[in-house]
């Protein structure tokens, strides 16, 4: 496993992005995949920043797990998203309905739903103070 | 990302974002559609160097399309690469966009 820790700030994007990128292409990932993967990672990291923190709070360190699992010539890869913000499962949400207007849909919505299309496993937990949302991609 | 222009006559412009449109840069794409001068009539947003769009980046299309078809513009989006296309479909923003292909 390997992790990395960064402040729930939307201009640490670029180092969340260059984190996933570095790992999976050390797995050999294809291009096509990592863009998925990191997509997915880049829209539940953003909605930690928009929702998950309320002023005052100094607990806003998110933390990126990277595990990547070969068994024959398949690839799990799985990546959990970790943050201390309130208890919130953003499962629980309707998936935005694609004809609702964009201005009167659920506010994540729409990122949600391209984690919800784009990777195999998607799971959230409440465990030991602590949101987290797991993902996975097999390739 | 960047934002390139291409501005072809008086009234017609080219906007090519190039790299990534991410949470992070899609505010700057959004200034640009905003500040565009009054006589531009015609605007394209060419793809062609996109390799990556988040909802973020859908959102600030959306609401482009939608401000600038409320001032009574033109825009299409056009040259989508295979991954930025994947994204469109995904979330059924094909259908709400006019795209040139």
């Amino acid at each position: 496993m390997i992790s990395l820790t960064i402040k729930a700030e939307i201009d640490n994007l670029g180092k969340l992005s260059r984190f996933l990128h570095k790992n999976l292409k050390d797995s050999s990932c294809p291009e096509k995949i990592i863009k998925l993967i990191e997509l997915s990672t880049e829209e539940i990291f953003v909605n930690i920043v928009k929702y998950a923190y309320t002023a005052g709070q100094n607990k806003t360190d998110v933390i990126i797990e990277f595990r990547n699992k070969r068994s024959g010539s398949r690839n799990i890869t799985n990546v959990t998203v970790s943050d201390y913000g309130e208890p919130f499962d953003p499962l629980k949400t309707e998936t935005t309905a694609l004809n609702i207007p964009i201005n009167e849909r659920e506010p994540g919505g729409l990122g949600l739903l391209l984690v919800k299309r784009s990777m195999d496993r998607v799971e959230y937990e409440y465990k030991n103070g602590m949101n987290r949302m797991v993902i996975e991609k097999i390739w | 990302m960047t934002i390139r222009t291409e501005k072809n006559s008086v009234t017609s412009i080219i906007l090519y974002p190039i790299d990534r449109l991410d949470t992070a840069a899609a505010p700057l794409l959004e200034k640009k559609i905003q500040q565009l001068e009054s006589d531009i009539t015609d605007i394209t947003l060419d793809l062609s160097q996109l390799s990556y769009i988040s909802s973020m980046g859908l959102r600030v299309l959306l609401q482009a399309k939608k401000l600038l078809n409320e001032q009574g513009k033109q825009f299409i989006v056009k040259n989508m690469s295979e991954s930025v296309r994947e994204v469109f479909e995904m979330t059924g923003f094909i259908n709400l966009i006019f795209i040139d292909t």
